[in-house]
């Protein structure tokens, strides 16, 4: 199985492609999500500053949007992509639906990483006269790091497979080349080197983010 | 240090938690005047609204009838800002500890007062004195999941009077300790309480921990005080039913003899200055009825038989009989129609 040098530079391209679109994507919609994930905690109806209405209808929203099969929404999405990023192509045209497909879900796991700070703990700062935006910064994110970390591993791995999904409509990135030479022109090779290239990167990704979530946590002696 | 000067008065103060299954009063026309400098106990079984009475002098609950008085001011009646204001004057520790498990000892003291807006070098000397207070200056830089259970609540109240409360809460502070651990946390309150003057108010199940430091004492049962005095008079005469079950302990109440078997105790020449049956109550915590006794004391020495009745369950009725045996007193079991 040799590769001539201007396929090895498609798959050069193909790797920069593909992880422009995991981190850029994983970046807005964690900028996005985190919010989103906080006001679903804290606007909780047994939250620190109940507000059960907005609650309820981000619910909705979220899992409105987290129905929808990432394919679909690809397309559903394209004259959105168009109005921002000017273009349907590219690996650029795929950060506007990875974002709208990741930032919901995202909030859902930033809301169960929330969740899991001991609610004693947050007594206490109640106790204390903390406020509610100093419960959130300083109890609520802090104490929930490591659990964000696990979460975010999750988060942009599944990003990633997203992103190998934009393909179908010309996006960029090592999908894009599996499904263009492995599954329109037949080439398994070029398929299998794709899917191994996906596998390491998925590897990386999961390990980088364990070890810093583990090395992080204080709750290990 | 205590006065007769109120620094937390309740009154008429009521909590009514809203539930799927209607409403449930947890607590009901609760007064309490507790005075500064004092230590002041609430008891009462699980379930009977303590900890929910604690939560609602700091208004982490807020009572739904009645008001919470601090130094004269009604807690409920101020704005949200004036009331968390409120609470950095009530430090509070709880049976959990409940640290901030990512942040070293040091940050956790550190943290009230970054609430309250201290600087931080300010904060940092201030936590070291307060960690010198409670012996543990060395731990500094640990982490809660390095500490023993009495070295986490040692540093949660470092943390509760970091900002110099005038009050300070603890909600079953010692329950989750060992009877040492418990101890040494009880002297550590008592210390606090003596050398900073502060209020301090303890939420117990355990007489122990009343006797040990308490001034006075609120016995709570089913969201009502029962009855609140001095612990010396309380622990002399309980008045209330609760009080008298917390204080006597269960056997006072419900040990049962009707059922019961009946023994006959022999004293054929035993010192007469042995209290054969005091000790055989002590020894076996077990309560017994004198039906019949005919004995007489010749030259110092016991003779003549004792009729006692032992509690229905086997397992205290053998306790009893065991000190017998242990002590090589005769016995033997008689049914009523051979007394």
């Amino acid at each position: 199985m040799t590769f001539s040098p201007q396929i090895i530079e498609l798959i050069k391209t193909g790797i920069m492609e593909t992880l422009f679109m995991v981190f850029a994507s994983s970046a807005i919609s964690y900028l996005i999500g985190i919010p989103l994930g906080i006001i679903l905690v804290v606007a909780d109806k047994d939250g620190i500053r109940p507000m059960p209405l907005l609650q309820k209808m981000l619910g909705v929203v979220i899992n409105l949007l987290r129905s929808v099969p990432f394919i679909i929404l690809l397309i559903l999405v394209l004259p959105f992509t168009r109005m921002v990023v000017g273009t349907t192509l590219g690996a650029k045209a795929v950060v506007p639906p990875l974002v709208i497909a990741a930032a919901p879900y995202i909030a859902r796991m930033v809301e169960s990483s929330f969740k899991e700070v001991d609610a004693g703990v947050i007594e206490a700062a109640k106790s204390m006269g903390a406020s509610t935006w100093q419960i959130i910064w300083k109890v609520l994110l802090p104490e929930a790091k490591p659990s964000l970390l696990v979460g975010a591993a999750i988060s942009i791995t599944t990003i990633l497979g997203y992103s190998t999904m934009a393909g179908f409509t010309g996006g960029g990135g090592l999908g894009t080349i599996a499904i263009n030479y492995g599954y329109y022109r037949y080439q398994t090779d070029m398929m299998l080197v794709n899917v191994a290239l996906l596998v390491i990167i998925v590897q990386i990704i999961q390990e980088v983010f364990m070890k810093i979530a583990r090395t992080s946590d204080k709750r290990i002696r | 240090m205590a006065t007769e000067e109120s620094i937390i008065r309740l009154r008429n103060m009521g909590k009514e938690f809203k539930t799927a299954n209607g409403p449930v009063v947890a607590l009901d026309d609760i007064n309490l005047d507790i005075h500064r400098g004092e230590i002041f106990g609430i008891i009462g079984l699980s379930g009977a609204g303590k900890s929910t009475l604690v939560r609602c002098i700091n208004m982490l609950e807020i009572p739904t009838s009645g008001e919470v008085l601090f130094e004269g001011e009604n807690l409920a009646a101020m704005s949200g800002k004036e009331q968390r204001k409120a609470r950095q004057s009530m430090g509070m520790i709880f049976q959990q500890f409940n640290l901030l498990a990512q942040r070293n000892v040091l940050k956790n003291i550190c943290f009230p007062m970054e609430i309250a807006g201290y600087p931080k070098k300010k904060a940092e000397e201030r936590a070291m004195e307060l960690l010198k207070l409670v012996g543990l200056e060395e731990r500094a830089k640990a982490y809660p999941a390095q500490l023993s259970g009495g070295q986490k609540q040692r540093v949660a109240i470092a943390r509760a009077i970091a900002t110099n409360p005038k009050v300070l809460l603890c909600d079953e502070a010692t329950s989750a300790l060992d009877p040492n651990t418990t101890k040494q946390i009880l002297e550590l309150l008592k210390q606090i309480n003596r050398e900073l003057g502060i209020t301090v108010i303890v939420i117990t199940h355990e007489m122990a921990v009343i006797e040990a430091i308490c001034d006075r004492v609120a016995i709570i049962d089913h969201s009502h005080i029962a009855e609140a005095g001095k612990v010396s008079d309380i622990f002399s005469e309980p008045k209330s039913r609760i009080g008298r079950q917390l204080i006597l302990g269960d056997a006072a109440t419900t040990v049962k003899f009707d059922k019961a078997k009946q023994i006959r105790i022999t004293f054929d020449g035993r010192e007469s200055m042995e209290p054969v049956i005091a000790n055989m109550i002590l020894a076996s915590k077990v309560p017994v009825n004198i039906m019949y006794a005919s004995t007489k004391d010749i030259g110092g020495k016991a003779y003549g038989q004792m009729i006692v009745q032992l509690p229905e369950d086997d397992a205290d009725a053998n306790r009893a009989l065991n000190y017998l045996k242990s002590v090589k007193i005769q016995y033997e079991e008689v049914r009523e129609n051979d007394i």
